[in-house]
């Protein structure tokens, strides 16, 4: 016989946005259960190289990546755990005279948007970053960019949560969402849990825990890899992307860590997943070409990690039809890691007051995520 | 198999094997890999009929007619044990609220030339005195195109097996795409490396774990479908019986999740001393689920085929079919080049009880590999309508 639990809200997914959603829902005093399909945060939540960089955000999210950044700077004291944030200031740099017309083209709506980035000519780059290669033509500089430690922000905000009596599940796949009254049933091999919302949090996973929820969403997937190297001299202070965004960089405790994106082998479904060497190669030599001096680190080792991601790069968040206060979704953005402390706490609000419908507000409209509920797209798909 | 062919084709199911014959017809060397050995490719078809109509909800009309087109001219060519059959269809309108669309549908259908009628609640109680009271009233369609799912991929494997432009090999696991300078240039596999000019995807839920490298991001989910199987019947109307959908609604829609959390759809095929399939049950797992769902979902259907059928209460249901099927959200199938990746190519769709695409789909995927490109008016259905930037804005190189 199945142990059978009662909950207010359950979270479906301990990344993150699970995390950090379920933490300010405790803090107003609900009742929530976090429940993963395996042991929390494994997938993108952990395996992201950490970089809480303002620049390399899409440009339509940037007042809300500016936010974070601040945030994140109090994080470690508003949770009592460290979260490893250091702000360590960041060049993106380019390459090419094409990549720096690109910079150039973006910095004002950088700008604007209230982002203190600034561009950097050649000169003033072999002296600030003497580090960097020859082959960067020039740079955005913003010194609000900084590097977290994900491992440590995801157990900072689990053993926040977990403090306010929150409960995490583990290892409990959700097999089944079945309505029970006005509650939903969900049901995973050890547990069957009755909530009277269900949040999904589920990254790679969140299309189909949404068609579980009886609206299939179009969340596509990717595996991210980063790589880390063994301890050497320090010689990179700031964090380093490439305006393509296949690169960034960051020196911790004399390692280096290396990401940008590259993608491994496996899919969510069978749960396989692998190290792409081949990709992971092209990492590295992007890296080394645009910062020689790491060419003498040895590589400790590479990781990979499933990300949900919506088709345009925008979060999914809301709740899903029927719109009946039982149904929510929290997924799939890009940069997703960066933004989770403030997103993630805009969602709990939401949540808290029942209806996202009646308090979205206008720098949110563009979350929403009706945008793919099938209301809408039912008339595209009429061809008839 | 040679380690070098033309084209790979990765999965021999109808779509792989129709786009590897045409292919062939082409004068393409061709090899066909699979997964499962035919026996297994077989495994699961017990009492499955293809319907090939071109009058559905959801359109792509023009390869419904398409699909049928290629299907008889394929059948045409089999020498033995091999026949579409014309069956009547009664698409039972269970919503009150569907009634005045379905008669509108079958009005404008009709005048099309399409042989089909409305039948009132009365009309269709005098012919099938089995359908429950609370069905509003049905659509009648005279003649249906529909084969045996068995028979024909017999036919098909061993119209591939016995084409020497292909070459089959069959038990082979593809673990991943080799890409060089942004183009595929062969598969890693279980048999070593496979080097080939272009590759086709054609391997439903399976493909979803071979491109993930390659950077390519789609949308498709694996969803575990259920067929409930009934021992043989003495005597019975031969009738496809299903249920109206609305014209441009979802397969999916949130209506048509039961409370038991299965998307169940009655789709019955009843023929005289034959076993009937008499429904579908639909769920999203992960494909490593074990068959623990299985009784519910035996129970999901005869529940669903007892509420809409209740005078077929002799049925005794025998088997429980289950199978991952490839779902994508939009509904479309994928078909044409990856976004990205050069000489690499998608041909995906979801099967549901509607109606069959798979032979056009298998033979625009091979116009579209000879054609190196989409074709044109095909654009809506290319993997290229999923954006795959990257987070700077610029398209990103992989495996360089």
């Amino acid at each position: 016989m199945r142990e059978k639990r009662n909950v207010d809200i359950c979270m479906i997914g301990g990344g993150i946005y699970g995390l950090v959603t379920a933490y300010h829902l405790a803090k107003v005093g609900r009742d929530v259960l976090v429940i993963d399909r395996g042991p929390y945060g494994m997938e993108a939540s952990r395996s992201n190289a950490g970089s809480i960089a303002i620049q390399n955000k899409a440009l339509n999210m940037l007042a809300e990546t500016v936010k974070a950044a601040y945030r994140w700077g109090n994080l470690s004291e508003e949770l009592g755990f460290d979260v490893g944030y250091e702000r360590r200031g960041g060049f993106r740099v380019a390459s090419s005279e094409g990549d720096v017309e690109m910079l150039r083209s973006r910095i004002p709506i950088q700008r604007k948007a209230g982002v203190p980035v600034e561009l950097v000519e050649e000169k003033v780059i072999r002296k600030e970053a003497p580090y960097l290669s020859t082959e960067v033509l020039a740079a955005g500089y913003c010194h609000l960019d900084g590097k977290a430690d994900p491992f440590k922000a995801v157990l900072a905000y689990a053993k926040a949560f977990e403090r306010l009596n929150g409960k995490i599940l583990t290892h409990a796949p959700v097999k089944r969402l079945k309505s029970e009254g006005k509650q939903v049933a969900v049901e995973t091999p050890s547990v069957s849990i009755l909530a009277n919302k269900v949040v999904n949090t589920a990254g790679a996973w969140a299309g189909l825990v949404s068609a579980m929820m009886g609206v299939p969403l179009p969340v596509m997937w990717a595996l991210n890899m980063a790589t880390i190297t063994e301890p050497g001299p320090e010689i990179i202070p700031h964090i380093v992307t490439h305006c393509h965004g296949n690169l960034t960089v960051k020196q911790a405790k004399g390692r280096i860590i290396i990401g940008g994106a590259w993608r491994g082998d496996g899919d969510p479904f069978t749960g396989r997943q692998q190290v792409n060497l081949t990709n992971i190669r092209g990492n590295l030599s992007w890296a080394c070409t645009m910062i020689p001096a790491i060419k003498g680190f040895r590589v400790l080792r590479s990781w990979s990690g499933f990300q949900g991601q919506s088709p345009d790069r925008v979060f999914m968040m809301g709740e899903l039809p029927p719109y009946d206060g039982r149904f929510y979704i929290m997924a799939a953005g890009s940069g997703g890691f960066g933004l989770a402390p403030i997103i993630g706490e805009q969602m709990a609000e939401w949540i808290h007051k029942g209806s996202v419908t009646e308090n979205i507000t206008d720098n949110f409209k563009l979350f929403d995520v009706r945008r793919y509920c099938p209301d809408e797209s039912r008339k595209a798909a009429d061809m008839m | 198999m040679s380690s070098h062919s033309d084209v790979i084709v990765v999965g021999a199911g109808l779509v792989g094997m129709f786009a590897a014959m045409e292919l062939a017809n082409q004068g393409i060397q061709v090899g066909l890999i699979d997964s499962g050995s035919p026996p297994e490719l077989l495994d699961g078809l017990t009492a499955e009929i293809l319907l090939f109509r071109e009058h559905c909800p959801g359109g792509l009309e023009g390869m419904r007619v398409k699909s049928r087109e290629i299907l008889l001219g394929f059948i045409e060519k089999q020498t033995a044990g091999m026949r579409a059959e014309s069956f009547a269809e009664l698409q039972l309108v269970v919503a009150p609220a569907d009634v005045e669309a379905a008669k509108t549908d079958a009005d404008r259908r009709h005048r099309r030339g399409v042989p089909v009628e409305y039948l009132s609640e009365v009309e269709l109680r005098k012919l099938d005195s089995g359908v429950s009271p609370e069905v509003m009233g049905a659509l009648l369609y005279r003649d249906i195109t529909a084969v045996d799912s068995e028979a024909l991929y017999r036919a098909l494997i061993k119209a591939c097996e016995s084409d020497r432009r292909i070459s089959k090999c069959w038990g082979v696991k593809v673990l991943g795409i080799n890409v060089k300078n942004g183009r595929a240039v062969g598969l890693r596999s279980s048999i070593g490396p496979l080097q080939a000019g272009q590759i086709l995807l054609a391997s439903g839920i399976g493909t979803m774990g071979v491109f993930a490298s390659t950077g390519v991001q789609m949308p498709p989910m694996p969803e575990k479908t259920y067929r409930l199987v009934s021992q043989s019947i003495d005597s019975g109307p031969d009738r496809i019986v299903t249920e109206y959908i609305l014209p441009g609604s979802f397969a999916y829609r949130s209506d048509a999740k039961e409370d038991s959390g299965f998307y169940v759809r009655l789709s019955a095929c009843v023929r005289k001393g034959q076993q009937t399939s008499v429904g579908e049950a639909r769920e999203f797992v992960v494909v490593d689920n074990n068959g623990s769902s299985d009784r519910a979902a035996r129970d999901a259907i005869s529940r669903h085929f007892a509420a809409r059928m209740p005078g077929y209460e002799d049925l005794v249901f025998d088997n429980l079919i289950s199978r991952f099927n490839c779902f994508i959200p939009d509904g479309l199938p994928i078909v044409g080049p990856a976004p990205n990746v050069e000489a690499l190519f998608f041909a995906l769709y979801q099967r549901d009880c509607r109606s069959m695409i798979g032979p056009a789909l298998g033979n625009l995927a091979a116009r579209t590999m000879i054609a190196r490109k989409t074709l044109e008016g095909m654009e809506e259905l290319s993997p290229e309508r999923f954006p795959q930037s990257a987070p700077g804005g610029r398209k990103k190189s992989f495996g360089e």
